[in-house]
């Protein structure tokens, strides 16, 4: 499908289940246009709720758009049931959005991640609102082969939440040195079910080195 | 006041005195709903409703009369509880309408305002009658507070401190007495609970009154919690049975 392959191109994103009970979300913040470098620091991770976040891969205008819309559909939720939205009902409210689009379609690749009432979850959507459950690691965009590789060399399911982010750092490095469209410096995201953290440079830098 | 023969049919036509009689009807219904009281102070805005429970079958905690609006503004509702219902979730809407089209949480004013639009509009258009509410709107927004009164016809009047609903009159007589502008939080809801206690002629405890709170420091707006309230009502019920030794 055409656009099946238009959104292979640009980013790497990466998505974990650490131990069952943690995620994290990793991307880099290379933004191409062609062969022009956009934007050396863009935004890929995006918190939509109190504990779910979504990564983005694709056409960035199509992306902000749906983060946009997902955002207040998670508040309006929320405000009104008096209880936050679980992971797979924003998935399944995505695919129902991008599928209605399915003839004039969103150029995304998400993934959505975060902790609900029922655990932690990752999901995968395509662009044409395609979803699937990933119980272990997820990655998206032209730089995923290579992360894949990577990941599925030393994932394991009972990985530590340090480990898993150590591990998520090494596979976009890994893909920022063989895929073109993605480089410049990483963001990575760790969410518990106690809180979601944005990891500073220098935490990143000392992941990096110990693995 | 007597309906004049034939204007109060469709609500699109004005009496030859000017009046809009489904509105005033409306204003009618509010007058029967029961009371709500908003007091705004220095460090934020108080909203407290009785609930009015009329049985002890009733699940209390089901009768919702002070509701979230957004993060950071709240309301409270006096007259048909069915079309207060409407009215919140078209003012939950549009706040989130405000963050995607804008990014920002909308402003205390401008949901006032576009809920008023909303109510107005039913008194012009359609064929359709009025809403039969009255809503109290509490928040605070870029260091300031807010509060709001809507009335059926769409009309805004901003308040420091007000009531609507059946215990109107009494609360405001009350409140022209005791209200000062540098009330502190705490106090205004102690003093919105005792315009509720003569209101009800002593009868509120935990489960017949609800408080929402808009926080200038915290930038939210949240109901209380039975434990949280338990204090305050203690303290006015201790008040009220002194003033009648």
């Amino acid at each position: 499908m055409d656009v099946m392959d238009q959104v292979k191109k640009g980013t790497t994103t990466i998505g974990l289940v650490c131990g069952g009970e943690s995620i994290v979300l990793a991307s880099e913040k290379r933004a191409t246009m062609g062969s022009f470098i956009a934007s050396k620091t863009a935004k890929k991770i995006y918190l939509v709720d109190d504990r779910i976040a979504m990564t983005t891969a694709g056409i960035v205008g199509d992306a902000q758009a749906l983060v946009r819309i997902m955002t207040v559909e998670l508040q309006l939720y929320k405000i009104r049931r008096d209880e936050p939205m679980t992971v797979k009902g924003i998935s399944t409210l995505l695919s129902n959005v991008m599928n209605g689009q399915r003839y004039y379609p969103y150029i995304v690749q998400l993934l959505i991640g975060g902790i609900d009432r029922d655990g932690a979850h990752l999901y995968t959507i395509d662009p044409l609102g395609g979803n699937t459950e990933e119980s272990e690691i997820a990655a998206t965009g032209s730089g995923s082969p290579i992360a894949y590789g990577v990941l599925e060399n030393k994932y394991t399911k009972d990985i530590s939440l340090e480990k898993g982010t150590a591990l998520a750092i090494q596979a976009l490095y890994s893909a920022i040195k063989r895929d073109s469209a993605s480089g410049e410096a990483i963001e990575v995201v760790t969410i518990t079910k106690d809180k979601y953290e944005p990891l500073s440079e220098e935490k990143i830098k000392e992941l990096r080195a110990s693995s | 006041m007597m309906p004049q023969m034939g204007y109060d049919r469709a609500i699109t036509v004005f009496s030859p005195d000017g009046r809009l009689f489904q509105v005033e009807y409306a204003r009618e219904a509010v007058k029967r709903g029961t009371t709500a009281v908003g007091i705004k102070a220095q460090d934020g805005v108080a909203l407290l409703v009785d609930k009015r429970l009329t049985s002890r079958l009733l699940e209390g905690g089901s009768v919702e009369k002070v509701f979230r609006l957004d993060g950071h503004i709240g309301a409270a509702t006096s007259g048909l509880v069915a079309d207060a219902r409407m009215l919140i979730d078209r003012g939950r809407v549009e706040s989130q309408i405000n963050k995607v089209v804008y990014d920002e949480p909308i402003d205390v004013e401008t949901l006032a305002k576009k809920i008023c639009d909303y109510k107005q509009a039913f008194t012009q258009y359609g064929g359709l009658r009025p809403f039969g509410t009255a809503l109290l709107i509490g928040g605070v927004y870029n260091g300031d507070k807010y509060l709001f009164e809507t009335d059926p016809s769409g009309a805004l009047l901003e308040y420091k401190a007000t009531a609507i609903g059946s215990g109107r009159s009494i609360v405001t007589e009350l409140l022209e007495q005791q209200y000062k502008e540098d009330i502190k939080l705490e106090d205004a809801i102690l003093l919105g609970l005792e315009t509720l206690y003569k209101v009800t002629e002593g009868k509120i405890d935990v489960t017949t009154v609800d408080v929402g709170l808009a926080e200038s420091e915290k930038k939210s707006f949240r109901i209380l919690e039975a434990t949280e309230l338990e204090p305050y009502i203690k303290k006015v019920q201790e008040k009220g049975k002194k003033a009648e030794e």
